[in-house]
């Protein structure tokens, strides 16, 4: 695969970045790679990389959910969160050591979409995963689907009414056995999901991916600086197992800061709960990510 | 001879005393005992004489909306029965204790008991059976109609079994139940069978619903689908065509102790309810214990985990129940149809290897039609393709097995959704996953019909003929 030497129109900060197709994306990754990339994230020019033509067609919409998991999380915005919609190109590497870097276009739709507002935002993503070890690298970049203001607004929106409800909140399960979320916690769920989705990407590995697939156990805590701080049990659906792994999250946010989140899962089928806590704070919003 | 019978509704179990007296000899036989309590229409006649040894308790059980009783004969003695659509009997078979019956007080003897149905019977007491019924219905749940069934909702076991037994009355002409074996906690297991009386030669399509217990979307579309077949196979053309040469044939819960499980206790729960290593490890994963490939793959021999493959090749009871009822009509079986959740995908054999049926292509064309059908309906989009190259590695699957025993058209359907809300998909996207379900569904039988009974390709043919006359005798007028 060999990059054209084009100059690319340069993305400024706070415009759309047009919908690149694939080509143009991975010139731009070779071009932050020549200005000094995190490691890891080298290119198809790198030696021992090949073109993996047996990727299982499963693994690209694993790579598509994490590079989501990621971008949400880094958002740091539970109003604005997305979810999959399609896997529109993909290309794929592995080398010797079968870790493998997948390149991504797919669409996306917002999770809490306006009246008649189901429009698609494109988003370009590389995800590295280095074999079977979690946190896989990603680089993604996505098309705005809300303007900047009214997404600040909306969270400011959230993060009022969360301030409004029951101090702690006396809830079973967010949605209930029947699928049910009140309307008075649909923020707690979309605030739990922000949360979630950083922990879903530190435990997706090449093998095991992670949907959310229940919300317990949520407390409510005050801080001096007015931020919301907030602990919760939230139940994870690992696919290729089929396990539901309990994780305890502990997240601070306050809207159009980055999130910060510990959490601590259970390992499947130990009676004690693994010990070791991880901690995870927000990255800086870089260069590449405009919405 | 008088019977008496004395029955109090402990949770979710019936115990019942039974006092067989001989006011003449004045002698006065007693047994007593508990069953889960489920209802079935029954008049049954004993085979065995009063002095037979081995014993066998038979349980009235009244449901307090139906004049229905249940008997409990499988899980608690050597007979088990097989049909029940009238007269039941208790049949020998072999081997066919459960641990629940073997935990049950030893019995004093036999008895025999008419239904209530049948009156006079044995000349049992009915006004002292009477008093107790009474009782009973002061504890239970009031009455529910079918006309009042919601289909947007997910209903408990205890509504499914109503319901199946109101679909049955409802329908009585074109709807039969069948028994087809007893689950790990002694519950029966039960089918309905869509059937148009005809002369035509019928083949069959098989529907199961929840064998992994938290995909409450599939028995609700089970039950969705009968409830569309039955409201209009008299107007809709499409489907009393199909009703012409097909059988339905529809199981709306196979894994039903996990489904209860779900209600009761874990909402997430996916295995059966099977009791492993002495009691400290439950459930075996339904769709790892068939007999295709078996644990060789995306199963595990750990009871401790959610794709645990039992402790042999349809070592469950329900894995067995359904084999056998399948084994028994595979060669007019054309279609087999499984409902899951969730992902969105219409998935064809195989899971335990990445080689391809002999019939690939058509079931890929047939199963890629189905999702565009299903796309029409709502916009949504279903993935389609085998098991293993979409989803995962999976051996011991049923669909796997109904294809390898020479059943055709063999796809696993998983609803929705994506993963927004995973199995705890909220009531209100009920129907528009049913009516889109529905769609696919008919795609596929629509084209299994095509398949077997050709009639459409001569009424083209026809239509085509007459078009083209009318258009030739049109031209020669110009």
């Amino acid at each position: 695969m060999q990059p054209l030497r084009q100059p690319l129109p340069a993305s400024r900060r706070g415009n759309p970045l047009p919908a690149a197709p694939l080509l143009a994306l991975l010139l731009l990754l070779a071009l932050q790679e020549a200005a000094g990339a995190p490691a890891g994230s080298g290119g198809p020019e790198d030696s021992g990389w090949h073109q993996d033509t047996e990727l299982p067609r499963r693994l690209l919409s694993q790579a598509a959910r994490v590079a989501l998991h990621f971008f949400n999380f880094r958002a740091g915005s539970p109003s604005a969160l997305r979810m999959l919609a399609e896997v529109q190109e993909s290309r794929a590497w592995i080398n010797q050591k079968k870790e493998r870097k997948v390149d991504l276009v797919f669409t996306t739709e917002l999770y809490n979409p306006e009246e008649g507002n189901k429009r698609l935002g494109k988003c370009s993503a590389r995800v590295f995963f280095r074999n079977e070890k979690p946190r896989p690298a990603v680089n993604v970049t996505c098309a705005q689907l809300i303007e900047k203001k009214k997404r600040h607004e909306k969270d400011y929106q959230l993060y009022k009414r969360m301030k409004q409800l029951q101090n702690p909140v006396d809830v079973v399960s967010i949605p209930d056995n029947h699928g049910h979320i009140d309307p008075s916690l649909k923020p707690i769920w979309d605030l739990a999901f922000l949360g979630s989705s950083y922990v879903m990407w530190e435990k997706t590995t090449q093998f095991l991916h992670y949907y959310m697939a229940q919300l317990s156990r949520v407390k409510q805590w005050k801080t001096n600086d007015d931020a919301i701080d907030f602990g919760y049990t939230v139940l994870l659906h690992e696919f290729s197992t089929q396990e539901i792994i309990p994780c305890h999250i502990h997240l601070v946010w306050y809207p159009g800061k980055p999130l910060k989140v510990k959490d601590h899962c259970q390992e499947p089928h130990t009676p004690e709960e693994a010990s070791g806590t991880e901690e995870g704070s927000a990255v800086a919003p870089t260069e590449l990510s405009n919405f | 001879m008088t019977l008496h019978y004395f029955m109090d509704l402990v949770g979710p179990r019936a115990c019942v005393k039974l006092v067989l007296e001989d006011k003449k000899k004045k002698k006065k036989k007693k047994s007593n005992g508990c069953v889960f309590h489920y209802f079935l229409k029954s008049a049954f006649e004993d085979m065995m004489g009063v002095n037979e040894t081995i014993a066998c308790i038979l349980f009235l059980l009244r449901h307090t909306l139906t004049e229905l009783s249940y008997l409990d004969c499988g899980s608690l003695c050597p007979y088990a029965f097989s049909e029940i659509l009238g007269p039941l009997t208790c049949r020998r078979s072999t081997g066919f204790f459960s641990s629940l019956g073997r935990k049950m007080k030893p019995l004093l003897g036999t008895f025999y008991i008419l239904g209530m149905l049948v009156p006079g019977g044995l000349g049992y007491d009915r006004s002292l059976a009477q008093h107790r019924q009474e009782v009973v219905d002061e504890i239970v749940s009031p009455w529910r109609s079918l006309e009042t069934y919601s289909y947007n909702r997910y209903h408990p076991m205890e509504e499914i079994y109503q319901w199946m037994s109101q679909i049955r009355e409802k329908y009585t002409e074109v709807v039969t139940q069948h028994f087809l074996g007893m689950t790990y906690e002694s519950r029966p297991m039960y089918c309905l069978k869509i059937s148009q009386p005809s002369n035509n030669p019928k083949k069959i399509i098989w529907m199961d619903c929840g064998i992994h217990a938290r995909e409450w979307i599939a028995p609700a579309f089970c039950q969705w689908f009968v409830k569309e077949i039955l409201q209009n196979y008299k107007d809709n053309s499409r489907i009393r065509r199909l009703l012409k040469n097909l059988d339905f044939y529809v199981l709306p819960v196979l894994n039903i102790d996990g489904y209860i499980y779900t209600w009761t206790t874990d909402r997430l729960w996916r295995k059966s309810r099977s009791s492993h290593n002495n009691g400290t490890c439950f459930g075996t994963d339904l769709n790892r214990n068939f007999n295709a490939s078996w644990c060789s793959i995306g199963a595990s021999h750990n009871c401790q985990e959610l794709t645990f493959c039992g402790t042999g090749p349809v070592s469950e009871p329900e894995t067995k129940a359904v084999s056998s009822f399948i084994e028994s009509k595979k060669e007019n079986i054309v279609c087999f149809l499984t409902m899951h959740s969730y992902g969105q995908l219409i998935l064809l054999p195989y899971g335990y290897t990445t080689n391809k049926p002999s019939n690939h292509e058509e079931l890929i064309q047939v199963g890629q039609k189905a999702a565009n059908a299903l796309k029409a309906k709502h916009g949504t989009n279903y993935r389609v393709g085998s098991s293993a190259d979409i989803l995962y590695a999976t051996s011991g699957s049923s669909r796997d097995w109904a294809r390898d025993i020479g059943i055709p058209f063999s796809y696993t359907f998983e609803l929705r959704d994506n993963g927004t809300y995973g199995f705890v998909l909220p009531e209100a996207q009920i129907q528009a996953t049913c009516e889109e379900a529905m769609e696919a569904v008919l795609s596929v039988l629509d084209d299994v019909y095509e398949k077997y009974w050709h009639s459409n390709s001569a009424e083209k043919a026809t239509s085509t003929a007459v078009v083209l006359s009318l258009l030739m005798s049109f031209i020669s007028l110009l």
